[in-house]
């Protein structure tokens, strides 16, 4: 017979109670502190960002009754540095809220807007009024690859992570319990309860390690290093290239034909704006090929509800020195750049957007 | 939701504190564990959790009226009982097999049955409360156990989400004394269950997700592409993987557990060490071995029946049920045939080797020699390992093929076992299993004397290394098909 069970209770002395309170105590302490300089130490060699989410911008727009809206995936964020040289030309009046939906499509978009802004934007006190009359201008940030969803049928999969709220994912789980894809909601909370953490917001990415290594032990850049750069490259221009054939999800261009409907009536003037490339990623393949096909499907889209499109793939000064190492992202200066040029420019109508605004 | 899961990183700090921080009475204590097991049950499924209830107080209103019953009437509330219990098992996990096996079956002698095929959703942890509930009437029916008054209690003992899931498999004659009186924290239980639980999360999250992720599933899921030491190396890492997964999770429950006052039976007693198969059954999912060898088998060869005496039978037949109980496939029913024979094996060997030892006492010396330890190591380990390849394999058909490839095979492709995390988890392992070694007897005791800050630091030093190297999201766990 094997006897398996070991119910033996711990020992209980009231005596011994408060010293071993004091010892858990101490165990506990020297743990998180333990953590804690490890977790600041390893964020000085490998320092981490946090970036802002829809939830962020969201409580922002609550808050700031903006006069432009921009949406986009994680490229609206250029817009926080439009926001700083506009807030300053115009003293403030002009006033610019951007919610970045990371990896987002746009059916995403919608999702978002649908969800997450109309119910601000929408808002009435009392006695009617909108609760946050200022806003003018809409401007949609998108590029060709927002119009190609991984599969038709399944749902934008970074949702969860990026628009949610506690009702979404409990709704969700009510449904369907939990599922690779609602988890992704419960991974970002998780992420966001400790934005001071680097080892947390590392979590998954895996940079710590070689960032450390890279400290304590700099060393120039291997061939095989260069070559895998290379092939990044590469394969970057060749997405490019091939996203011509798979431009035509109807789901997607449903999502912006509705983004457009719902800003549209809503008497909000509507802006499209194709975000930069980094230009030597551009191929001719590319400019005979996605670029031009997308632009024109989304211009039909632009003229049948009014909306201004402009597009900035490669017709800015940006170079490709002001690029991130993901060949995606433009750095600060780059931005601030951006801003300057964009106001002087082509958005240079943001700045009187505000005029009728009290 | 696992334990190992983020979800329960929300989920276990509110229910600990709404459990603590109310009124230190049972009754409230095990009102929120039922509420904290609805929950955790509806994020894998909410209506099934109907059925778990339903089946779980069916299960406690027949015990209660076969209370202060006797004869027929009595055994005929445990047959009832019984039956409701193991049909909701079948219908839910053998529907499909049966019906697929009887299709297959009159195939090969030319009729076309074509039965339609139902595979139903498994309602999560049935295999475990299923037996939990067997267990409880046979422990009434049997007078061992008086019938639980509590619909609460009862409740709450079978569907403690620490251990609905994967166990370890609780009985009623350790549990309900637990949740019939309050639990007050204390500073043990909240270090003990924070340890076990920390230490299993590295075996759950750590070394079975790496080990699985990079060593045991790319080599199952493409074998033919593998070369003949990859094939042993996916074995060997799925032993690895296995172990730590289901210890880890089983620590981790019991640690749980323990965090709400509870103790749970230990499961794992570092199996690897064990130098025979009976010893080997004593130290792997020990709650359900002991539960089949002490509800199956010792009533089978015990009692008044046929099989009375027929300890061989018995082996055979508690382990063709637990290879079923693993699992509705053709490949469990080999697995378990093949640990049936391999009791009977060293059953009859033990019984040869005593008549040995009564002739000359020579032999009695002879097995307490290393070599003999040691052959009976390699034996065992060797054998629990090949009998592996039918468990993970999805067919019989596959085992073969597997099996094959382990000695010739024209693949190429071998895991690179360069890894600082494969030497990583090997560390653990070892440093896991010496601890339980005469050897290394001292690791333990040693750690626990350090000076309480010194332990903080080794802590704290062990949740940085989980937060750098445990996989984004790892923490599935095998256990829970089963």
């Amino acid at each position: 017979m094997i006897h398996a069970l070991n119910v033996d209770r711990p020992p209980r002395s009231e005596g011994r109670q408060s010293l071993r309170w004091l010892e858990v105590a101490t165990v506990a302490l020297c743990a998180l502190a333990t953590v804690a300089i490890i977790d600041h130490v390893l964020g000085i060699m490998s320092p981490h960002t946090v970036l802002t989410e829809v939830n962020d911008r969201i409580a922002h727009y609550r808050d700031e009754d903006p006069t432009v809206l921009v949406l986009g995936s994680s490229h609206a964020r250029t817009f926080a540095v439009f926001d700083d040289v506009a807030r300053r030309r115009t003293n403030n009046r002009v006033r610019i809220v951007e919610i970045p939906v990371e990896w987002g499509k746009l059916s995403s978009y919608l999702w978002t807007l649908e969800n997450r802004i109309l119910p601000l934007l929408d808002e009435r006190n009392g006695d009617g009024s909108l609760v946050r009359p200022s806003l003018r201008e809409f401007v949609l940030v998108t590029e060709w690859w927002d119009a190609t969803p991984p599969g038709e049928g399944y749902p934008p999969v970074n949702l969860p992570a990026r628009s949610w709220e506690w009702r979404h994912f409990l709704a969700d789980v009510l449904k369907h319990g939990i599922t690779p894809f609602n988890r992704n909601f419960l991974l970002e909370r998780w992420r966001r309860l400790f934005t001071f953490s680097t080892i947390v917001q590392d979590h998954g990415h895996g940079r710590i390690i070689p960032d450390v290594v890279e400290t304590l032990h700099p060393t120039p850049p291997t061939a095989a290093e260069l070559a895998d750069l290379a092939d990044r490259r590469e394969g970057w221009s060749r997405v490019i290239d091939e996203g011509i054939d798979n431009l035509d999800s109807p789901r997607e261009w449903e999502a912006l034909e509705r983004i457009f409907a719902i800003m549209t009536d809503r008497g909000i003037n509507v802006t499209m704006l194709l975000y930069p490339r980094l230009p030597s990623l551009i191929s001719q393949t590319a400019l005979e090929g996605t670029l031009p096909v997308f632009k024109e499907r989304a211009q039909r889209y632009c003229d049948r509800f009014d909306v201004q499109l402009i597009d900035w793939t490669i017709s800015t000064p940006i170079t490709d020195e002001h690029f991130h190492g993901d060949f995606d992202h433009i750095t600060f200066e780059g931005n601030s750049l951006l801003a300057n040029w964009g106001l002087d420019h082509d958005f240079g109508f943001l700045l009187d957007s505000a005029e009728d605004v009290e | 939701m696992s334990l190992a899961s983020v979800g329960f990183a929300f989920f276990l700090p509110i229910v600990f504190a709404i459990y603590w921080l109310g009124p230190k009475r049972a009754g409230w204590q095990n009102s929120v564990l039922l509420l904290a097991n609805l929950v955790f049950y509806a994020t894998w499924s909410l209506e099934l959790f109907g059925l778990v209830l339903a089946s779980t107080t069916l299960n406690w209103a027949l015990a209660r009226v076969m209370d202060g019953r006797v004869g027929r009437a009595r055994r005929a509330l445990l047959a009832a009982a019984i039956t409701a219990d193991v049909s909701v098992l079948v219908v839910f996990k053998y529907l499909g097999f049966l019906v697929d096996s009887f299709n297959a079956m009159m195939g090969r002698v030319g009729l076309d049955a074509a039965v339609p095929l139902v595979y139903l959703i498994l309602p999560l942890g049935i295999s475990y409360t299923t037996i939990i509930r067997i267990g409880y009437i046979l422990d009434v029916y049997h007078e061992r156990q008086p019938a639980e008054a509590s619909w609460l209690r009862h409740t709450v003992f079978v569907t403690n989400f620490a251990h609905i899931m994967a166990g370890p498999v609780v009985r009623a004659g350790a549990m309900l004394t637990q949740y019939a009186s309050p639990r007050r924290l204390n500073p043990a239980d909240l270090s003990a269950g924070a340890t076990g639980f920390l230490l299993g999360y590295t075996l759950n999250a750590y070394v079975a997700s790496y080990i699985g992720t990079w060593y045991v599933d790319p080599v199952f899921s493409a074998h033919s592409e593998y070369s003949v030491v990859a094939h042993w190396i996916g074995l060997i890492g799925y032993a690895i993987q296995i172990f730590a997964d289901f210890a880890g999770y089983s620590l981790m429950a019991i640690g749980v557990g323990r965090v709400f006052g509870l103790a749970l039976p230990e499961n794992f007693r570092t199996p690897y060490l064990s130098t025979g198969m009976l010893e080997f059954w004593r130290r792997w999912h020990i709650s359900l071995n002991a539960w089949l060898f002490d509800y199956l088998f010792v009533p089978w060869t015990t009692g008044k029946s046929w099989m009375r005496g027929r300890i061989g039978l018995g082996f055979m037949a508690v382990f063709l049920v637990s290879g079923l109980w693993h699992g509705a496939a053709w490949t469990f029913v080999l697995w378990g045939f093949l640990h049936g024979v391999a009791l009977v094996v060293q059953h009859r060997w033990d019984l040869f080797y005593k008549g040995l030892c009564r002739k000359d006492r020579a032999w009695v010396q002879r097995r307490k020699r290393l070599w003999y330890t040691l052959a009976g190591w390699a034996i065992t380990q060797a054998f629990f390992l090949l009998t592996l390849l039918p468990f993970r394999s999805p067919s019989i058909g596959f085992t073969f093929d597997y099996l094959q490839r382990m000695f010739v095979a024209e693949g190429t492709l071998t895991p690179n076992l360069l890894s600082l995390n494969f030497a990583f988890c090997l560390a653990i392992l070892v440093a896991w299993h010496l601890a339980d070694l005469p050897q290394g007897a001292w690791l333990r005791p040693t750690f626990a004397r350090m000076p309480a800050p010194m332990r903080g630091i080794a802590w704290g030093v062990l949740v940085v290394f989980l937060g750098l190297f445990v996989p984004l999201g790892a923490g599935a766990f095998i256990y829970a098909n089963f």
